[in-house]
């Protein structure tokens, strides 16, 4: 209902948005005979852009050439080499007719990779944009080009955001090509399939959506495909822009597509089922579809064995359900339910409390926001003077604070750990939803108390039963409880237990055969007679 | 609101939800220990009306599998014609209506009682029955998917409640039985019952569920246990408390506090306080679903969108002006209302089952 009437406000505060068929596509532009048209109309199409190369060649028969590219985005010796090199050979001095010397270019002289043909001046554009070396032959109306993109990107490095003890170091980087490589180079099967397709109106952004044919549903390849038809932007810079244009529930605080930059989540994503979404100038790509349980999780949650795997995933939801709740919890106890402390402990509290001027409620949200404040700064700021701030900020600002009596050192230590909590929560989107549903918890404690902490998180589970991603629900499997699922949720199981993919997500399929539980030699069945 | 046949529930999630169904009357402001004389005698009330229900359940979800797809509603319609049908169909939305009521009376005096007496009672029923509303409007898999979520964290809270006050028990206390005979029982049977036929939401539920030949099966095993667990816990407040039975108002809430294992496990209260906001907000919202499906189904409404926030507020009033407080409550249910819903609930199955068997001619399993 709510969610329906802020939709309605938002729709009328668009300013001339107007519906537009996202299928139109613009009519071709017919190419000129006369290579100077050619070039003017390039020249103009970019404003005489300085990075705009066009140059009028000659063959040996004295038909002209004309070759264009963008200076920056080619590779000089692959043009040189194979393209300006070609053309010019004096020794195919018999191409003097317009269609034999476009043909023999086209298939025996331009010896790129591949070469394309086209009567639209508009695609010959588009295709320099990507580092592309365009060809039109004088008296033709068609024009070849023939891709001589020069890769120019960040190493492949361990990802920033998202360190681990043990697992592969190699992170994804902005480059599309870079990094599907880099998932078939773990995944050396034919089925692993890449469906390219480009976004933004003006960016032309190119987005990879991968998934393991066998694997994955149809259906949720099918969703995928409806979807990124249906994104009507002009531009995309981000996977974090299609993720708000492609996920389920676009007004719920929780995410529903996972952001990684670890390749190997995301080859096990594929494993699993899931489908990869590669966003060419980002490292994060998107997986989906996942549940909430998938953000509790780690890669290395997989590598280190399986007793720590389960230990530490009881952990890290321990943790999340701490960044939620403790403040909030400090609030409603302080304020109402004293009786629930021990008295040593509430006489401790009772005297810190003493003197200060809020009631728990606004000191808390004072401190959270502080926080908060200290935490962006510490983002923004230089290295070289974010610690200075982060020292002047919690220890010189937050001593100070409860020396001046306006908070307690209770409360202190309470936001600390809170801090301390969210960034334990391996899934980052998901500790920023902790984040942001953390300040209407502290107040509904603040007023109601232990009945307003508890409505609030009844409300927050009737909102993640209610969510899905792509058609799977988003509390799978605990709600709706799938036995199978249930080994690789709070629990990890050990890897000759994980007999089936995701029940809900994949499809059927054997991941581990019956009687893979490595046995002493002993025990182990005599060589040939199969286990059941 | 979804409804429909798209919308279904596995034989867990209907576990799950009659166990809220169950739950709350038992942990909440419980009205039997008025009637009974002797409270050592109160454990047997539960037992005894644990069995009754399980041959109400039985029957109820025989005459579900009878009519495959079909709900109570839309059964009696075939069964007894469509003007009675109407007639039941909407005695029992009010049903369903007043068992709401009650429910979130029950939980805002329970809030009152046990911790918070200056907030006025409106302000938890208020805030609950507008959220159980929004679930209810969800739909029933979104009803359904969140006990099943709370199911296994509310029974472990409730085994606590029975294995950690062992200690305090003091069997002394169940003895004399029955010295005042079966029948000074009866009452407290009946009231007992009363809450047990909560379960004819059973009649709506049975239409959604994945696997339908297997009610009977799970309800009936279901019920048994329930009908175990809550004896249990009845015997364990007799041993504990002992004659004061009758005077506490809030049993479960003072049991609760009475636990304290070393010097470190103690405050379970907390967590009963939990229990009761997250069952009493399913059972809330699984009634108020069952109003609007009895209005739907009676007078086959194709917009329905906004009548759960319309229950919800009714529902609120409605709380309010049935009861004036928490003693009045409990008389009510007591006298009035446990021999009104019986006789009603009874008599339902009784002439359904009746003209089943001259319609259709008996077991045709």
């Amino acid at each position: 209902m709510l969610m329906k009437i802020l939709e309605k406000i938002i729709s009328r505060m668009a300013p001339g948005h107007k519906s537009q068929d996202p299928h139109q596509k613009r009519e071709p532009v017919p190419i000129c005979p006369d290579p100077r048209n050619n070039e003017a109309y390039i020249l103009k199409a970019y404003g005489n852009s300085g990075d705009v190369v066009v140059r009028r060649l000659k063959l040996a028969s004295g038909l002209e050439v004309l070759v264009a590219h963008i200076d920056g985005l080619v590779d000089h010796r692959i043009l040189s080499a194979n393209i300006v090199a070609r053309i010019t050979d004096e020794s195919d001095v018999g191409l003097r007719s317009p269609g034999e010397a476009h043909r023999v270019l086209k298939d025996r002289l331009l010896t790129a990779c591949q070469v394309w043909e086209t009567d639209d001046m508009t695609e010959l554009l588009r295709a320099m944009t990507w580092g592309s070396c365009i060809v039109i032959i004088e008296g033709r109306s068609t024009g070849l080009y023939s891709n001589v993109v020069e890769h120019k990107e960040r190493a492949v490095e361990e990802p920033g955001t998202e360190a681990s003890i043990r697992g592969s170091k190699e992170g994804f980087n902005e480059n599309l090509r870079t990094n599907t490589s880099l998932l078939r180079r773990r995944v050396r099967d034919p089925r692993l399939w890449i469906e390219e397709r480009s976004l933004g109106n003006l960016s032309r952004t190119r987005v990879a959506l991968i998934y393991i044919k066998t694997l994955v549903r149809e259906e949720v390849v099918q969703e995928i495909r409806s979807r990124l038809d249906g994104v009507e932007i002009d531009s995309i810079q981000e996977s974090g822009q299609l993720e708000e244009l492609i996920e389920d529930a676009p007004y719920s605080p929780f995410p529903t597509v996972l952001r990684s930059e670890r390749l190997d989540r995301a080859v096990g994503a594929l494993f699993e089922g899931r489908a990869v979404l590669i966003i060419d100038g980002t490292p994060f790509v998107l997986l989906a579809p996942i549940t909430f349980f998938t953000f509790l999780s780690a890669a290395e949650d997989y590598f280190e064995r399986w007793h720590a795997g389960t230990v530490l995933r009881g952990f890290r939801l321990a943790v999340f359900i701490t960044s939620l709740i403790l403040p909030s919890l400090y609030v409603a106890i302080t304020t109402f339910h004293q009786e629930l402390l021990p008295t040593i402990l509430l006489v401790r509290l009772a005297a810190q409390r003493e003197g200060v001027p809020f009631p728990a409620a606004v000191e808390a949200v004072l401190m959270e926001a502080f926080f908060e404040v200290l935490r962006e700064a510490g983002v923004r700021l230089p290295r070289i003077v974010g610690p200075a701030i982060s020292i002047v900020g919690v220890l010189i600002l937050g001593e100070t604070a409860v020396q001046a009596g306006l908070v307690s050192s209770a409360l202190i230590i309470v936001v600390a750990m809170t801090a301390i909590a969210s960034f334990a929560t391996p899934g980052f989107s998901l500790a920023i939803s902790a984040r942001l549903l953390r300040f209407p918890l502290v107040l509904l404690a603040g007023t109601l108390g232990l009945f307003g902490i508890y409505w609030g998180l009844f409300a927050l589970l009737i909102h993640l039963v209610s969510l899905r991603s792509l058609g799977v629900p988003y509390l799978e499997p605990m709600a709706p409880t799938v036995l199978s699922g249930l080994k690789d949720t709070l629990v990890r199981a050990p890897w000759w237990k994980m007999d089936a993919q995701p029940e809900l997500i994949a499809q059927d399929e054997e991941r581990v055969p019956p009687g893979a539980r490595p046995e002493p030699p002993g025990k182990r069945p005599p060589e040939g007679e199969k286990k059941t | 609101m979804k409804t429909g046949a798209r919308e279904q529930i596995s034989p867990y999630q209907l576990i799950a939800l009659l166990f809220f169904v169950r739950l709350a009357p038992r942990t909440l402001v419980c009205p039997t220990t008025m009637t009974v004389p002797r409270t050592q005698d109160l454990w047997l009330a539960d037992a005894v009306s644990a069995m009754l229900t399980v041959g109400f359940v039985f029957t109820l979800s025989r005459l579900g599998q009878r009519h495959p797809g079909r709900s109570i509603i839309q059964y009696t319609e075939d069964l007894l014609g469509r003007p009675v049908g109407m007639l039941i169909g909407m005695l029992l939305a009010g049903y369903f209506f007043f068992v709401a009521a009650y429910t979130a009376r029950m939980l805002g005096e329970a809030f009152n009682m046990s911790i918070m007496p200056f907030t006025p009672n409106l302000v938890f029923i208020g805030a609950l029955t507008l959220l159980a509303a929004n679930a209810a409007r969800s739909g029933l898999e979104v009803v359904a998917r969140t006990g099943e979520f709370l199911f296994p964290l509310i029974l472990i809270v409730l085994l606590l409640l029975l294995v950690l006050p062992l200690g305090q028990v003091d069997s002394t206390r169940f003895l004399p039985l029955l010295r005042d005979g079966l029948v000074r029982v009866i009452p407290a049977t009946s009231i007992e019952f009363m809450f047990y036929l909560e379960f004819m939401v059973l009649g709506l539920l049975i239409p959604h569920l994945r696997a339908p030949e297997k009610v009977t099966r799970f309800t009936v095993l279901f019920t048994a246990a329930n009908g175990l667990m809550m004896t249990a816990m009845c015997l364990i407040m007799v041993g504990v408390f002992g004659p004061t039975l009758d005077a506490l108002g809030l049993q479960a809430f003072l049991l609760a506090r009475m636990i304290r294992v070393g010097e470190f496990f103690e405050r379970v209260e907390a967590l009963l306080l939990a229990s009761w906001v997250l069952s009493t907000g399913v059972k809330i919202a699984l009634m108020i679903w069952a109003f609007c499906t009895c209005l739907r189904q009676t007078f086959s409404l194709h917009r329905w969108r906004h009548l759960p926030y319309a229950a919800a507020a009714l529902l609120i009033a409605c709380s309010q002006l049935f009861f004036a407080d928490v003693v009045s409550m409990a008389r009510l249910l007591a006298e009035p209302w446990t021999v009104t819903s019986v006789t009603f609930i009874l008599s339902l199955t009784a002439l359904l089952w009746i003209a089943q068997l001259v319609r259709g001619g008996g077991d045709t399993d």
